[in-house]
């Protein structure tokens, strides 16, 4: 299962971030560098939460400008940058999810990356069942898949993000793996 | 801050999460239907965003990300918030023009009597502080002794004082004045204070001792500006001797009436004597006390002091702008200003005590519907 031109250079580049966005002679947070290196990885996240793509964009915007304004509250000590960043950018996807529950529910968004020429049939239609299946978990589930393969956290990241402990949120993440394979075993 | 899970993983949750990771590092092709290949797929199926958002985005963050209106929740559209602002500063102010009134300005500790009234200062405010005009304003020349005593004779000495001082210097130069003749020994007879705060006035009718008159006269004049100033003597060596005279002259008249009583044969005549008795006894009295009298009058001299405020407020007097004054107005300013502080703060620990839990009642709720949210079915 080849992606041509895909995630796996942006994962590495991901995991080696923590060090090249730490201003090294002053311990303060290079905001800007942070931008640099993660503004697709939150939207991939906000998005896979939200099913929407404005609402996406919008909690987007909402976090950096969220973490340019508080970037002298960062504490190297309480976790790698990219973990402070995804618990600004959770919380505004939560209260958004929150305001979505609250007012009209917004339909999702059907998925707007049809499977290029290139890539095989099966794969495509492997694709749309993932992102069906995916679709159908409850927000929980789809903020680990967003955190892990999305927006390529480690899973000590995705611990600091949602407060709970490494293996527990190895746990939750082995958990909503299962329930999306099962969803995609009964889509038809 | 992630809490420490003692617990090990089970060895099947384990063993997928760690082929996960290889494959997501390795891009190793898993086998079809594993959870690896389930994350490969995942990972290659990521959303991306818009290049128009990317480039609108990239545009807000090379400014710094200046705040949107939309997230930026003005103090005006919030009515609690716009109201409790408003009820704070209204508290704030009633209480400081409830506190602001003419003893704000940190006078002595002298009571001072409503305008009109009429307040007895004797022996008052022995604590008051020192005078910050003290020897700023006083001529050399008033610092003079008065006329000196004369060996053998009994002299009355008397001096009148009057000072002017600043609109709100009266509370200080009296309580000035009580100190210099606690001070030295005398004690004030009767004072009266007027006013008070923006203006006044004061007179006192003191007494020190003969000897400290000089030195009282000195210390007197650096209260304030000295307005005018004179000294009277009254010899009373004859009225002393003359005094003296009449009373040794009643107790020897007083002697012959003992005499005529222990003389008496008669109840007329025993009558008669203690009668005339009776009456010597009431003029030796009186005798005694006028003696008196001038014996106290030759010990202490009587000093009057008269004190106008009704110069311009502090640091606009007759003198010069002082560092003496500088350093009083620079503690007046304090003074205020931690006296602001401390009522902005009282009217402040109200408010603060009941939005702290308000606040954190808010935390707490949204955390909780945050959590709720993402129970919601997709």
């Amino acid at each position: 299962m080849k992606s041509p031109g895909r995630r796996s250079a942006g994962v590495t580049r991901t995991l080696a971030m923590p060090l090249s966005i730490r201003d090294q002679t002053s311990e303060r947070l290079d905001v800007e560098a942070l931008y640099r290196t993660s503004r697709d990885d939150v939207f991939a996240y906000a998005m896979t939460l939200l099913r929407d793509r404005s609402a996406a964009e919008d909690v987007t915007a909402l976090a950096f400008e969220r973490a340019f304004r508080r970037r002298r509250s960062y504490r190297p000590g309480r976790g790698s940058p990219r973990a402070w960043l995804f618990g600004i950018a959770r919380n505004a996807a939560l209260d958004e999810l929150r305001r979505r529950g609250r007012t009209a529910a917004l339909h999702a968004e059907p998925a707007d990356e049809a499977p290029g020429p290139e890539d095989a049939a099966d794969q495509g239609l492997r694709r749309a069942v993932v992102r069906q299946a995916l679709a159908g978990l409850v927000p929980r589930d789809r903020e680990l898949v967003g955190l892990k393969f999305h927006a390529g956290l480690s899973n000590a990241e995705i611990a600091r993000v949602l407060g709970v402990s490494e293996s527990n949120a190895g746990t939750q993440l082995h958990r909503a793996m299962r329930r999306l394979r099962e969803a995609c075993d009964a889509t038809p | 801050m992630p809490r420490r899970d003692p617990e090990a993983l089970p060895a099947e949750v384990e063993r997928d999460l760690a082929e996960i990771e290889r494959a997501l590092v390795a891009e190793a092709a898993p086998a079809a239907g594993t959870p690896a290949e389930l994350a490969l797929t995942l990972r290659d199926d990521r959303p991306a965003p818009a290049p128009g958002f990317a480039a609108e985005l990239d545009r807000r963050a090379a400014a710094g990300f200046p705040r949107r209106a939309r997230h930026r929740p003005r103090i005006a559209a919030r009515p609690a918030f716009a109201l409790a602002g408003a009820g704070a500063l209204a508290v704030m102010v009633s209480v400081a023009l409830l506190t602001g009134d003419g003893d704000r300005a940190g006078g002595p500790a002298l009571p001072v009597a409503p305008e009109g009234d009429v307040a007895t200062l004797e022996r008052a405010a022995p604590e008051a502080s020192p005078s910050p005009r003290a020897g700023s304003e006083a001529p050399a020349a008033q610092t003079a002794p008065v006329t000196p005593a004369v060996p053998g004779r009994a002299v009355e000495r008397s001096a009148e004082l009057q000072l002017a001082t600043p609109a709100d210097g009266l509370d200080e130069a009296a309580a000035g004045v009580v100190r210099t003749v606690d001070a030295l020994g005398g004690y004030v007879v009767s004072s009266n204070v007027t006013g008070g705060g923006g203006g006044g006035q004061a007179t006192f009718a003191l007494r020190v001792p003969v000897a400290r008159l000089g030195d009282a006269m000195a210390r007197l004049s650096r209260l304030g500006d000295v307005r005018s100033r004179s000294e009277s003597s009254q010899d009373l060596t004859g009225r002393v001797a003359a005094a003296r005279e009449r009373l040794d002259a009643l107790r020897a008249e007083r002697r012959g009436v003992l005499r005529q009583l222990a003389a008496a044969t008669t109840p007329q005549e025993t009558a008669r004597a203690r009668d005339r008795l009776r009456r010597l006894d009431a003029r030796i009295a009186r005798a005694q006390a006028a003696r008196a009298e001038l014996g106290r009058r030759a010990a202490f001299s009587s000093i009057s002091v008269g004190i106008e405020a009704d110069g311009p407020a502090a640091g606009g007097g007759a003198g010069a702008w002082t560092l003496g004054d500088a350093w009083r107005d620079a503690l007046g300013v304090l003074r205020t200003a931690l006296g602001g502080l401390l009522v902005a703060l009282a009217a402040a620990l109200p408010l603060a005590i009941v939005a702290a839990p308000l606040w954190a009642g808010r935390r707490a709720l949204v955390a909780r519907r945050r959590r709720t949210a993402q129970d919601a079915p997709a």
